[in-house]
């Protein structure tokens, strides 16, 4: 034997103070969030056989060395936990714009859309009743009842209105949408900046050796922000590098990073010819997941598709009112004109100003009829008004299948949101449970190399003794 | 094993706190609302259900002010078609009246009661329900002018009393002597001076008739118009209920579920609270 004793001693109590360096870390860290537990790894450390040619012993006993500092966390765990994240995401940006447009449409209640309809049918119904209130025989010429007139005119704007209002709250909610995607846009290219200037430090100290553990907490974070926003997924590189791709084009590779940016027209109108649309570089993405699917989704499909239905909700009123209008005669025998001008939900507006003009009578010439006004009273039946408009399908039944399709969507996509936020959670207790910090395991640990720490300083006092020993034979 | 960790256990914990909330948020809507569907997503087939259920309402509604409207005019109609008759019954007594007398007086009193009662008669053939003549369809004239000549168009009149049916508030003035009463009457007045309104007396019969066929007519439309007010207002009470029992909340099962969530969040609370309390660290000296 050697008196290798002070030595083994000594890496004991280096081991133990790194080691316990490490569990202080930990212990500091066990709330932050996206924090990945560490911990030293140990090696017990031996001369190789026969190397001692004083002793003839085959092997000498060198101590214990920590020969790195481990991060506990599975890449499997971490990617099953953003592609989690990224699809949770994508449902959510697609549900909040439908749920705002839901807000909008206010049904069922007594004041949505529904209701102002029927309201407009029956003001004309009770026009077609009391067509006229002054004698007509004192003047020869019929004078139309102004009140109940008045009211249908007001409805009619009332309804053109509402239809108005719809439109431009589409449109609001599409001109958010793509600030929304512009400003997604801006955090992805600063996270991938993040990732790849990361890259470049991991991969450095990497191969210099270094501990990169916190900057690669930090490169996870960033990873997890651009997951988020589109639905990315990350490979491993050589050099310890992550490469990011967003369906299937590279985003980061390395040290680089591309720039993503938008494409398309920003307004409703030019949705369907210009549709959104995300590039990195000069190629197309069409992320699958993350915040972009559901924006881009809700940008080119939802709410173009509401904004037309509204317009042919809104030409359909117009058109099968204007019809009957347009059959009849006013009062004193002049052929009906448009009640309704205009094109689509945002352009309807009102032609007629003077109850004078409106076209109740069937009669061509001066009556008191009302039976063109309760024609267009009529139109309250949805099968009349299809019949009017040659068998397409009525504005209120579109609109109330309107109101259900979104109402089904959205509720899918709730429904969606919580199945996946329960896929979500139980993937980040995943990852909790592989790199998270367990206080009663470090604090065992952490008594397990304070005892460890004590024992060294122990075996060097013995070997102290022992020494103590030997040069008191020698005096 | 699964590790259980520090972060792991907040996250969890947060999750179900959460979860917990949300769905004593959604109960507290209900509750707070009285109404099950707050939104249309809520339940999309019973939003769909309420917009045709208060479609249906609203066309009731309408049908509800048409009867009221045409129960209005054919009360009106109704009253006038017997003045007229009445008027009629007068002239006719007077015509039966001359075959006694032979007073040349009483003869010009009788004759000059018949053409008072024609004007009376011109008056109510032109009556008018809410600015329009009853018995000239939609002519802005009336029905009747000063030389007795009808000049209605025989345009009918009608509401609409259901989806289905309309019915006519109006009397063609045509059918009941608009345009003959007037040349009878004068017939009448000269015959009663001369002695010979008894010739009349067919002509007479036959405008009475008319009007009182007219007058029975308009009954059998009342009865119509009042049997489906009645109808429709049983309609409304039955959509009434349909649409309460589609959105509005079941309280009893609503407060069932709320004071249950209610226990459970506080578990969860409480829980929360304590995992987090004791570690290894209570037990180290």
């Amino acid at each position: 034997m050697s008196f290798n004793i002070l030595g083994n001693g000594l890496t004991g109590l280096q081991a133990s103070q790194q080691a316990l360096n490490v569990i202080s870390q930990n212990i500091a860290n066990a709330s932050t969030p996206g924090y990945v537990r560490q911990r030293a790894i140990l090696e017990s450390q031996q001369t190789s056989p026969g190397a001692n040619v004083y002793t003839g012993n085959s092997a000498q006993f060198m101590g214990v060395k920590v020969t790195g500092v481990e991060r506990i966390s599975s890449d499997f765990k971490t990617a099953a936990l953003n592609a989690a994240t990224g699809k949770q995401q994508a449902l959510q940006a697609q549900a909040d714009p439908l749920d705002n447009i839901q807000g909008l449409l206010q049904e069922p209640s007594t004041t949505g859309l529904s209701q102002v309809m029927s309201d407009f049918y029956q003001g004309w119904s009770t026009l077609a009743n009391s067509t006229t209130v002054a004698d007509p025989s004192a003047t020869g010429t019929p004078v139309i009842n102004g009140a109940a007139a008045g009211v249908v005119i007001q409805e009619g704007a009332t309804l053109a209105g509402n239809l108005n209002s719809l439109s431009a709250g589409v449109s609001l909610e599409f001109g958010n949408q793509f600030a929304n995607l512009t400003g997604l846009v801006t955090q992805v290219n600063t996270a991938a900046v993040t990732i790849a200037q990361l890259n470049q430090q991991i991969a450095q100290g990497q191969a210099g050796g270094n501990n990169v553990n916190a900057i690669m907490d930090q490169r996870d974070q960033a990873v997890l922000k651009v997951v988020q926003l589109t639905g990315a997924t990350s490979y491993k590189l050589q050099d310890g590098s992550l490469g990011v791709t967003v369906s299937g084009v590279t985003l980061v590779q390395g040290n680089v990073a591309n720039q993503m940016t938008i494409t398309g027209a920003g307004t409703l109108e030019e949705a369907t010819t210009n549709p959104a649309g995300l590039m990195i570089g000069t190629t197309k993405v069409s992320p699958s997941g993350g915040q972009a699917a559901g924006v881009l989704a809700s940008l080119n499909v939802d709410l173009p598709s509401i904004s037309a239905t509204l317009d042919t909700i809104a030409n359909g009123i117009r058109d099968a009112v204007n019809t009957v209008h347009s059959q009849g005669y006013t009062l004193d025998g002049t052929p009906g004109g448009d009640f309704f001008s205009g094109e689509g939900a945002a352009g309807l507006t009102v032609a007629v100003t003077s109850p004078d003009e409106l076209a109740v009578s069937s009669i061509a010439g001066p009556s008191t009829d009302g039976s063109n006004a309760a024609k267009i009273g009529d139109l309250v039946s949805a099968s009349a008004m299809s019949e009017v408009l040659g068998g397409a399908i009525a504005p209120q039944s579109v609109y109330s299948g309107m109101v259900t399709q979104i109402a089904t969507q959205l509720q899918g996509l709730n429904t969606a949101i919580d199945s996946q936020t329960g896929v979500v959670s139980t993937a980040q207790a995943a990852v909790d449970s592989e790199s998270g910090v367990d206080l009663n395991e470090e604090l065992t640990n952490m008594i397990l190399f304070q005892r460890s720490f004590q024992a060294n300083a122990r075996v060097i006092s013995a070997a102290d003794q022992m020494l103590q020993t030997l040069i008191g034979m020698v005096s | 094993m699964t590790r259980v960790t520090q972060l792991g256990q907040v996250n969890s914990s947060l999750a179900a706190l959460q979860r917990s909330q949300n769905a004593a948020a959604r109960l507290q809507e209900q509750a707070a609302s009285s109404k099950r569907i707050n939104k249309a997503s809520d339940d999309p087939t019973g939003t769909a259900i309420s917009i045709q259920l208060r479609n249906a309402q609203a066309a009731n509604t309408q049908y509800t002010r048409n009867a009221d409207y045409a129960n209005g005019q054919l009360t009106t109609v109704d009253s006038t078609l017997q003045a007229i008759y009445n008027r009629l019954t007068q002239v006719r007594s007077n015509i039966i009246a001359t075959t006694t007398t032979t007073s040349a007086d009483s003869r010009s009193a009788l004759s000059a009661q018949v053409t008072q009662i024609k004007s009376e008669l011109q008056g109510l053939y032109n009556t008018q329900y809410q600015g329009r003549s009853i018995f000239g369809g939609t002519s802005p004239n009336g029905a009747v002018d000063a030389s007795g000549t009808y000049i209605g168009d025989g345009n009918p009149v009608t509401v609409r009393l259901n989806a289905a049916s309309t019915v006519r508030i109006d009397t063609d003035g045509s059918v009941i002597g608009a345009g003959e009463f007037s040349d009878v009457l004068d017939r009448i007045s000269e015959g009663v001076m001369n002695g010979d309104a008894a010739d009349q007396l067919s002509a007479l019969d036959s405008i009475m008739n008319s009007v009182i066929t007219a007058n029975g007519q308009v009954g059998a439309i009342q009865n119509r118009v009042t049997a489906s007010q009645t109808a429709i207002s049983s309609q409304n009470a039955d959509l009434q209920t349909s649409l309460a029992e589609n959105e509005d909340v079941d309280y009893a099962a609503v407060l069932t579920a709320f004071s249950s969530q209610q226990v459970a969040y506080q578990a969860a609370l409480g829980v929360t609270a304590r995992i987090n309390q004791t570690s290894l660290l209570d037990f180290l000296q």
